[in-house]
Formats: structure tokens, C-alpha cells, sequence
């Protein structure tokens, strides 16, 4: 089961990693390096889940876990940085 | 075989929201792209994990990458065709490499077997709790520094959006029910975590979603700037605090001694849970 | 075991009406009849799986958990659902 998956991630990977580089806004590049944050992820658990006994390691789970919260909030820190660097937010 | 449908899947939304032209496309499938990420995490054997993808990956970043959408649209600019040409052969190198590396993998036992054997004198009953606030606590220390960082630099910049609320009352009454019951399942999902998936960070990215919620049908929610600095640094406040006694009066900094190991877990849980929450529903909002 | 021989229905009874009320979201012309479609179909196909999981639940505490995800989905999505039409109708009159 985890070898299609790893080959899922692999794919993952490059393809993001292409698109980030070729990206024509910055909107693409964010969407490209969130993805390519999830393929990573998606590598770690499965090699978490590639024991011989199949209960998965809980040790790349929280390694993933804490990769999830701050990729969230270093793509609100980049959307905050985008708003205030165009004047765009409206002072309340 | 619904492996194989679910990465086609998972695959088809990625590349279809990547190479896009429209931005509504594109943001659209990366919202199914998050949710169906959700689900691989799941098959995985990763509830823990599926829990925080799906509130904070699919939720709130494709709330994010919307506030975004119109910006995408003006501003493209053609790429040279020579950052394509190395950019594709950079590509190509890399699946081949993580191809052949995964091609020969053994199947390794990793540190399951330690942590399981440990798990007893973690004081939590989940082996992901225990990696994540005992034995690699300074990992999760870290991170809540991390996002407290980023927490407060958004409150720094001092701009709020204009978000498309609906002025409309019967959302606004309505919706309020959610609150209680948001508040009450996310410090239950908290306290969970103790001896099945749960923890700390799912009970607060609920939080935060539910009041992103409210956010979004037209409720006000205004915090004073300084309960909302203080909220904000609790988490790291605390842990902090139970990592110097720690090293004061027992063995090491965040070394738990086992009688106290189990309250003061649960005491950091709550506290990560209420900052997390705080600081993800701002990080939405922005400061106000 | 037996009951699941009764649950598996219900469960491909939602799951065709969940695929219906998507095709209508695609193929219906009006943002108010794709609504329709969304919140009606999409409802009644999550009631049907919902009942073919209740079904064939491990235990009570299961079972109960789950009809309170659909009391809190059903509740939910009719939320956004007319959120989504009062924005329409507003964005008509204008």
C-alpha cells in the first residue's frame, strides 16, 4: 500500500517544485508551495506507515502536525505582509 | 484499489489547480485539493493528523488563498522560457530521485516500538500526544513560539479586511448557537487527546474555525488589545513556565518527572489550545 | 452480518444522490437552482449514509455520535445555504 503512495508523493513533489519556479503571480507560488508542503507531509506519513507491522509510527506524526500549523501561519503572515505592503486592508 | 482512485484523486486536483490560467479554478481545486488530502491522511492511519489538515489546511488556508484571488488576476506576468526549460529538468531530476530512493525502501520498524514501550511513563495513553508533549517537547515548544511569532506580528501590523460579511439578522442569530457548542467540543477534543486522537491543536484550530464562522456571518468579535496580547503568549507562557520549574526543581528543562507528568500535560494542552485558537482566528481576521 | 447486508443500500442510495446533487451543481444553468440541487440532494444523501453507517455502528455511543454530526451538518449547510441565496437575491435587486 505505501508504494503508491510514495510514488504519489514523488510526483507531488516535482510537480509543485515545477510550478513554483514557473509561477506567473504570486498567487500561483503560494498555491504551488502549500502543495508542496502537503506532498512532504504525505512522504513523512508514509514512510511513518512502512513498518513491518503496520502500526504506523506516531513519530513523523507529530513532526507533521507541527509542519501543518506553521505552514498555516506563515501563509497568513505572507497574506497579511501582501495586504499591508498594497494598502489594500481598510483601517477600522 | 481505492488507494489508487483516491491518489488519481488527489493528483488531478494538485495539477489542475497549479497550471490553471483562471484563479477562480485554481483556488476552487486547491480547496479539494486540501479536503481530499484530509482523507489520505485518514487511510494512512493518521487521525491526529487528518484532524488539523482538514480544520487548518483545507479551512483556513483556502480562506486565505481567497482573499487573494482578485490580486491573481491582475498581476501575471509571462515567465522566460528558459526558467521553464531548467525548471522542468530540476523536476525531472527530483521524481527520479525520490523514486529510486523509495523504490528499495525497507519496511523499518523507525521509533515506534520505543515510543509505545515509553508510553507508560509519558502520563497520556496516545502515542501521539506523548511524542508530541513529552518526549519532543521542545520541538512543540518551538512551534508555539513560531506561531506566537507570527500571532504577534499580525497583531503588530494593525490592518483588519474588510471581510463579506451578511448583514443579515436571521444569520446572525442563528450562527450564535455554534459558539457554546464549538467551545465545549473543542475543549473536549482537548482533553481527548490524552487517550485517543485529539489534543491540543485540534481543539484549538475548532475553536478558531468556529469563530472564523461567526466572523464571517457578521458578528463583531472585538478583543481588547491587552487580553488579546496576553491570550496570545499564554501558550508559550506556560510552557515556558513548566520547562524553567522543571529545570529548577527536578530533572532538566520539559524533563516531566512521572507523578507530575499527567497534570502538567493537560495543563499545556489547554493553554496551547486557547492561544492556537486565538492566534488562528486572527491570523484570518487580522488585528483590529 | 446481517445488517450490514441492510446497511450497504443506504449507503449507495446516498452515495448516487450525493454524485446527483454534484452533477446538478455542473450542469444547472441558474446559481438558485444549483442551491437546489446543493443543499436538497446533498442533505438527503448524507441522511442516507448516515443512516447506513448508524446501521452498522459498533455501539450506542457510536450510533449517537453520528445522528449528532448529521443533526450539526443538516443545520450547517441550511445555514449556508440560505446565506448564499439572500446574497443572490440582494445582488439581483441592486
Amino acid at each position: 500500500m505505501t508504494d503508491i503512495y510514495f510514488n504519489l508523493s514523488a510526483l507531488l513533489i516535482s510537480l509543485s517544485l515545477y510550478y513554483f519556479i514557473t509561477a506567473e503571480s504570486k498567487f500561483k507560488r503560494l498555491i504551488s508551495v502549500n502543495i508542496l508542503g502537503s506532498a512532504v507531509f504525505l512522504f513523512l506519513i508514509t514512510t511513518a506507515k512502512n513498518t513491518p507491522s503496520g502500526i504506523p509510527d506516531p513519530v513523523p506524526h507529530a513532526l507533521v502536525l507541527t509542519g501543518i500549523v506553521v505552514a498555516v501561519s506563515a501563509t497568513a503572515l505572507a497574506f497579511w505582509l501582501h495586504t499591508y505592503t498594497r494598502g489594500k486592508g481598510k483601517e477600522d | 484499489m481505492f488507494d489508487l482512485i483516491l491518489s488519481s484523486l488527489v493528483f488531478v486536483t494538485a495539477l489542475v489547480s497549479m497550471h490553471s490560467k483562471k484563479t477562480a479554478i485554481s483556488g476552487l481545486f486547491f480547496v479539494t485539493f486540501g479536503f481530499l488530502s484530509g482523507l489520505l491522511w485518514v487511510r494512512l492511519g493518521a487521525p491526529d493528523v487528518a484532524m488539523v489538515e482538514i480544520i487548518l489546511g483545507a479551512g483556513v488556508t483556502s480562506l486565505l488563498v481567497f482573499g487573494l484571488l482578485k490580486e491573481g488576476e491582475r498581476k501575471s506576468t509571462p515567465v522566460p522560457t528558459g526558467r521553464k526549460l531548467w525548471a522542468g529538468i530540476l523536476s525531472v531530476l527530483v521524481f527520479l530521485y525520490i523514486l529510486f530512493f523509495t523504490l528499495n525502501i525497507e519496511k523499518k520498524e523507525g521509533l515506534r516500538a520505543l515510543v509505545y514501550e515509553s508510553l507508560a511513563f509519558s502520563g497520556v495513553n496516545s502515542p501521539v500526544t506523548a511524542v508530541l508533549l513529552n518526549f519532543r517537547a521542545y520541538d512543540t515548544l518551538l512551534e508555539v513560539g513560531v506561531i506566537t511569532l507570527v500571532g504577534l506580528s499580525i497583531g503588530m501590523l494593525g490592518f483588519s479586511r474588510v471581510l463579506h460579511t451578511w448583514e443579515d439578522d436571521l444569520l446572525r442569530v442563528f450562527s450564535r448557537a455554534f459558539l457554546p457548542l464549538a467551545a465545549f467540543f473543542a475543549i473536549y477534543l482537548t482533553y481527548l487527546g490524552t487517550f485517543s486522537a485529539g489534543g491540543a491543536f485540534q481543539g484549538g484550530s475548532l475553536l478558531a474555525g468556529a469563530l472564523i464562522f461567526l466572523t464571517l456571518t457578521g458578528h463583531r468579535l472585538t478583543v481588547s488589545q491587552p487580553l488579546s496580547v496576553l491570550l496570545k503568549v499564554l501558550a508559550m507562557a506556560v510552557f515556558l513556565g513548566f520547562g524553567l520549574a522543571f529545570a529548577i526543581f527536578g530533572d532538566g528543562f520539559l524533563t516531566f518527572p512521572q507523578s507530575l507528568a499527567a497534570l502538567s500535560i493537560i495543563f499545556i494542552e489547554l493553554s496551547i489550545a486557547l492561544s492556537t485558537a486565538l492566534l488562528l482566528f486572527e491570523a484570518y481576521r487580522g488585528a483590529r | 452480518m446481517l445488517i450490514d447486508w441492510i446497511a450497504v443500500p443506504f449507503l449507495f442510495a446516498g452515495a448516487f444522490f450525493l454524485l446527483s446533487g454534484s452533477l446538478g451543481l455542473i450542469r444547472l444553468g441558474d446559481t438558485l437552482s444549483r442551491l437546489h440541487a446543493l443543499t436538497k440532494a446533498d442533505m438527503l444523501g448524507f441522511g442516507f449514509i448516515t443512516l447506513g453507517l448508524t446501521l452498522s455502528a459498533d455501539s450506542l455511543s457510536e450510533a449517537l455520535k453520528l445522528i449528532l454530526i448529521w443533526v450539526l451538518i443538516i443545520a450547517y449547510s441550511s445555514l449556508v445555504g440560505y446565506a448564499l441565496a439572500h446574497k443572490k437575491r440582494k445582488a439581483d435587486n441592486v
